[in-house]
């Protein structure tokens, strides 16, 4: 064996994968910890959650990289760890990670037991061949049950149960012992520094100074300052002006060779160059494509509208660089004739929606309406036309649709036996179609249902949640669109049909939704100098309506001396919380009021 | 940096406004800067009017007042000595005109024959009285410390007492109130033929009693009608007694406007001195500290009691000028506006009062923009078109 190739032997590629909050990124800090990878005065929970949104929200929402150094029988081993988000709208960012991985550490609470989660990203996994070392955390936890949720992977993971680790990532307790498993069992990389250079794309990040930096796993070959690489999606060479690797910081290093994983900087400043799952390698050279990745497939979507009609192309290149780092999205040009120009955007879930308006707002700085969200649907036309549609406002309103079909998901429900009556009536009345119980052990079992992706992706988890205290978890993927009796509900507001609120709903829930949706607008659009009706319709016809009438008295008693300033300063408060509402006709609709529609509820 | 201002507002001041921050007790709907009794130590209000007079001294007032102001809280409470010395200082280095008006809050509960002749001797000309209701069962729920004959008696002793001009305040749109009742303790206290009449429609201001008694479900607000139609008549009944409405609160018998409130309507400076007190000088709007013990300790320490300062820009004030006018019924004064700000200050307002005028919200007469009824009801919605 030579000596780089040596050195390929003493590499380790592994993630941490588990279901939403089982302790990765904790794993992941005391793993750090050990190892010496970061100063202690730079320590702090989850440090690797390193994102504003991240540490407000407690949760892992981007997969990071970071290079460790661990010895074992007096050998040196580099290992790349890449701890991975949980939450099943950001299982984008688990299979990336995987490709880059030839191990995963599944962690399972020793409390709570397999998960929905758990399973997927198992499922996830086995197809990735990567090795899986199963290990049950938090057994710090006076509540753990460690044996019951061995057997629990065993039973419904196949793993063994005997050789489950036992790890508490809070206190340190069994993490070495898992570093040694590492070594021993997730094998080394297979590629060859000596080759040609392959390196994988697996995430990128705009700065604003240095252009696009690309984060790379080197899967052949090696990679040098000054080195002049292309990308092959791209036909643009361009020279590395600067590499490194995770500590978990950027360090800048002289190369990267096979099985290593870092980043490359060589001020690439047109964003559309670079692509996740594209091959790099030198210029001049020819190499096969890797297999790179398969594009996830948004299932639902959103327009987005920048408040001020003016933002227009800032937020065009507010969403290009987002995209950069979060290729899970998709956005094209929209016109609505209510919102002006902005864009309709897919995502793989209502959270994963949330993070991505969240991140532009606070990234770029520009207030956005965001209409309700929808799936996707097919269509297809008398003229025997099938077409796909992303918005209720491109549902043919001329009695051309011959059958429309809606996007169902496959659902995996675990929850505890004694609220298997409830979570069957919750998924009955989403329309959902029974496929089969499996039990785990004697308390939980694994429902599996297939449910109208529509009737999932807004409360049906808070829900599967509250009506088993809490325990239940649920995982879903898309299957197949079927035919369903849908029909577009329109709103009118103040006789101008407002395209943003329509909506796709069940014909037998028409007119209750209707109903509702007018209520709820009728809470949300403050009340303006005249009257403004509100009118629901399905096709031409009017099957409810509302009155938000006219403010008749709005006055302040006293203005005296300070009250002046308090005067304008109010008004000028009031005027920027006008600025961020959406003008249709001449009545200002608040953001509120486009989600009005998410929170009709079937109790109501 | 507020050079960019027009002249007359960094003109020296010729008003003073005086803030006195203690009252008998609070009342549920009052969001004043005011602390009852039971809140304040015992000879504080001896040593805030000699705060007060230490600040009054070292504004240095040289041009002659035209007003003065002394509100509150309630200024009727301080003792006669208090007021003696307070009185005294003002004379001493507030140089008034010979026509200054001079205006004390009171309140009834607080009538002290001594108190007013004090009042009078030292040429105090205007009394302003807080009657609020004259409905026992709505005074007692307000938590307020008189009853409606005590409202009687100070007014015919403020008469007896010969003070040229008092006002009488009242609240509507209170809860439980009713159209009825408002409208006969309004005709009551015409009948005391007051020159002046304030009439507040009730705010449930932040974290007043009275605010937290509507969240929690015990008070509820007037419906709006009975507001308007409350609004409406008392318009009718004040003009029937020659009170003409000449701001959105405020009526008053030729020649007996609060001239002091008119210059806060016309934007223009004056001095502000006490607790929580606000002033307007050179351009800046600022306001001091709100504890009278703070205020106290800062004096006395030599330090300036000033709080907070509003900056005002050329834009904020322009801002804030057409807000006052359309607030008073002389309105927005054309060649007046372009003499302060500007020959085309008002272009960009222009196309919107004209919209204004065509929903019946404006009127345009003899030079001047001013709001109807119907618009002085809706104004805050209206003001908030006037920002750009
Ligand atoms: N008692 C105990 N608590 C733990 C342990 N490991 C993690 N936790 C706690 O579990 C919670 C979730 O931990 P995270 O590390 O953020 O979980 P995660 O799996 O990264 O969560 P996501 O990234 O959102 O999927 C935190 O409150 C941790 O402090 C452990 O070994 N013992
Ligand atoms: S007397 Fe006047 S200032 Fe004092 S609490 Fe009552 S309303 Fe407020
Ligand atoms: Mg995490």
């Amino acid at each position: 064996m030579s000596e780089s190739n040596e050195k390929t032997a003493r590499i380790r590629n592994f993630c941490i994968i588990a279901h939403i909050d089982h302790g990765k990124s904790t794993l992941a800090d005391r793993i750090m910890e050990i190892t010496g990878t970061v100063d202690e005065r730079k320590r702090r929970d989850q440090l690797l959650d390193d994102m504003d949104l991240e540490r407000e929200r407690g949760i892992t929402i981007k997969a990071k990289a970071v290079e460790i150094h661990w010895e074992k029988d007096g050998i040196p081993y580099v290992m790349h760890l890449i701890d991975t988000p949980g939450h099943v709208d950001f299982s984008y960012e688990v299979s990336r990670s995987m490709a880059a991985c030839e191990g995963a550490v599944l962690l399972v609470d020793a409390a709570q037991g397999v998960e929905a989660q758990t399973a997927a990203n198992t499922w996830l996994a086995v197809d990735s061949d990567l090795e899986i070392i199963p290990v049950l955390n938090k057994v710090d936890l006076p509540v753990a049950r460690p044996d019951e949720v061995a057997m629990e992977i065993e039973s419904v993971l196949g793993l063994p149960a005997e050789e489950v680790m036992h790890i508490s990532a809070k206190t340190g307790k069994g993490v070495a012992e898992l570093l040694d498993r590492v070594v021993e069992r997730i094998p080394p990389p297979s590629g060859d520094p000596e080759s040609e250079l392959q390196a994988l794309i697996f995430d990128s990040v705009f700065d604003d100074y240095r252009g696009v930096i690309v984060y790379v796993r080197i899967v052949n070959g090696r990679v040098k300052k000054r080195d002049r690489i292309r990308m092959l999606g791209a036909h643009k060479a361009y020279e590395v002006l600067e590499l490194g690797k995770f500590r978990p910081d950027m360090v800048a290093v002289e190369e990267l060779a096979a099985g290593e994983v870092g980043y490359l900087i060589c001020n690439i400043k047109t964003i559309h160059d670079v692509k996740i799952g594209d091959t790099v390698t030198h210029q001049k050279t020819e190499v096969e494509a890797l297999p790179g990745y398969e594009e996830p497939i948004p299932y639902v979507y959103c327009g987005l509208y920048p408040s001020n009609p003016g933002d227009y192309e800032n937020l065009r290149a507010a969403l290009d660089k987002l995209h950069l780092n979060d290729a899970s999205f998709n956005f094209e040009p929209e016109t609505s004739d209510a919102l002006g120009f902005g864009f309709r955007a897919g995502f793989l879930g209502l959270l994963h929606m949330e993070i991505v308006q969240e991140r532009l707002e606070r990234e770029s700085g520009i207030d956005l309406v965001q209409t309700p969200p929808n799936v996707t649907y097919e269509l297809q036309t008398t003229d025997n036309r099938e077409f796909l549609i992303d918005s209720p406002s491109k549902f043919p309103d001329d009695g051309t649709v011959k059958e429309i079909r809606e996007p169902i998901a496959e659902v995996n429900m675990i929850v505890p036996s004694t609220s298997i009556g409830a979570i069957m009536r919750l998924c009955e009345d989403r329309r959902g179609v029974y496929i089969k119980t499996e039990y785990l052990g004697t308390e939980r079992v694994l429902l599996h249902y297939e449910i109208p992706l529509s009737e999932i992706i807004f409360d049906f988890y808070d829900k599967l949640k509250s009506s088993t205290k809490g325990y239940g978890t649920m995982d879903y993927h898309v299957k197949e669109y079927r035919a369903a009796n849908l029909v577009k509900l329109r709103v009118l507001v103040n006789g101008t049909d407002v395209d943003a609120l329509s909506m796709i709903v069940h014909r037998d829930e028409s007119t209750r939704k209707g109903r509702q949706l007018l209520i709820k607008l009728k809470k949300e659009i403050p009340r303006h100098l005249f009257e403004i009706p509100l009118q629901a319709a399905i096709g031409g016809k009017i099957i409810a309506r509302e009155n938000i009438r006219a403010m008749r008295k709005n006055v302040t008693a006293k203005c005296y001396g300070g009250d002046i300033t308090r005067k304008r300063k109010l008004l000028e408060k009031q005027k920027e919380g006008k600025r961020r509402m959406k003008s249709v006709g001449n009545v200002e609709i608040p953001q509120s009021a486009f989600f009005a529609a998410l929170k009709l509820d079937r109790d109501e | 940096m507020p050079s960019d201002l027009p002249a007359y507002a960094l003109a020296p001041p010729r008003s003073l406004y005086v803030h006195i921050p203690f009252c008998e007790s609070k009342c549920s709907y009052c969001a004043f800067n005011s602390v009852g009794r039971e809140h304040t130590p015992s000879g504080q209000i001896s040593a805030y009017v000699d705060a007060l007079i230490r600040e009054l001294t070292e504004l240095r007032i040289h041009q002659p007042l035209e007003t003065i102001y002394i509100g509150g809280g309630t200024p009727s409470i301080l003792d006669r000595s208090s007021w003696n010395r307070l009185a005294e200082a003002i004379l001493r280095h507030a140089p008034l005109e010979a026509k200054a008006e001079w205006t004390v809050e009171m309140n009834p509960g607080t009538l002290h024959d001594a108190k007013l002749r004090d009042y009078r001797s030292v040429g105090v000309t205007r009394i302003s009285l807080g009657a609020q209701s004259l409905d026992p069962l709505i005074l007692r729920s307000l938590e307020r410390i008189h009853s409606p004959e005590d409202v009687f008696r100070a007014v015919d002793r403020i008469v007896e007492e010969g003070f040229p001009s008092f006002n009488l305040d009242l609240i509507y749109g209170l809860p439980g109130q009713g159209l009825q009742s408002f409208e006969s303790d309004l005709d009551a206290l015409l009948a005391l033929d007051p020159p002046h009449l304030a009439l507040y429609n009730l705010q449930f201001e932040d974290g007043t009693t009275l605010s937290l008694q509507r969240l929690g479900g015990h008070v509820e607000e007037e419906r709006e009608e009975v507001q308007i139609a409350m609004f409406t008549s008392a318009c009718e009944r004040t003009a029937a007694h020659g009170l003409l409405q000449y701001e959105i609160s405020n009526f008053a018998l030729p020649g007996h406007r609060a001239r002091h409130n008119e210059v806060y309507w016309e934007n223009a400076p004056y001095f502000g001195i006490g607790a929580g007190a606000w002033g307007c000088v050179g351009g800046v709007r600022y306001r001091n500290v709100c504890s009278a013990d703070r205020y106290i300790k800062r004096i006395e320490a030599g330090e300036s009691p000033r709080d907070e300062n509003d900056v005002l820009d050329r834009d904020a004030l322009f801002l804030e000028s057409l807000v006052v006018m359309l607030r008073h019924v002389n309105g927005i004064d054309k060649s007046l506006m372009e003499e302060r700000f500007g020959s085309g200050c008002l272009d960009e307002s222009i196309p919107l009062f004209q919209r204004w005028i065509a929903s019946g919200w404006m009127h345009w007469r003899d030079g001047r923009w001013a709001l109807t009824q119907a618009g002085q009801l809706v104004s805050d919605s209206l003001f908030l078109e006037l920002l750009p």
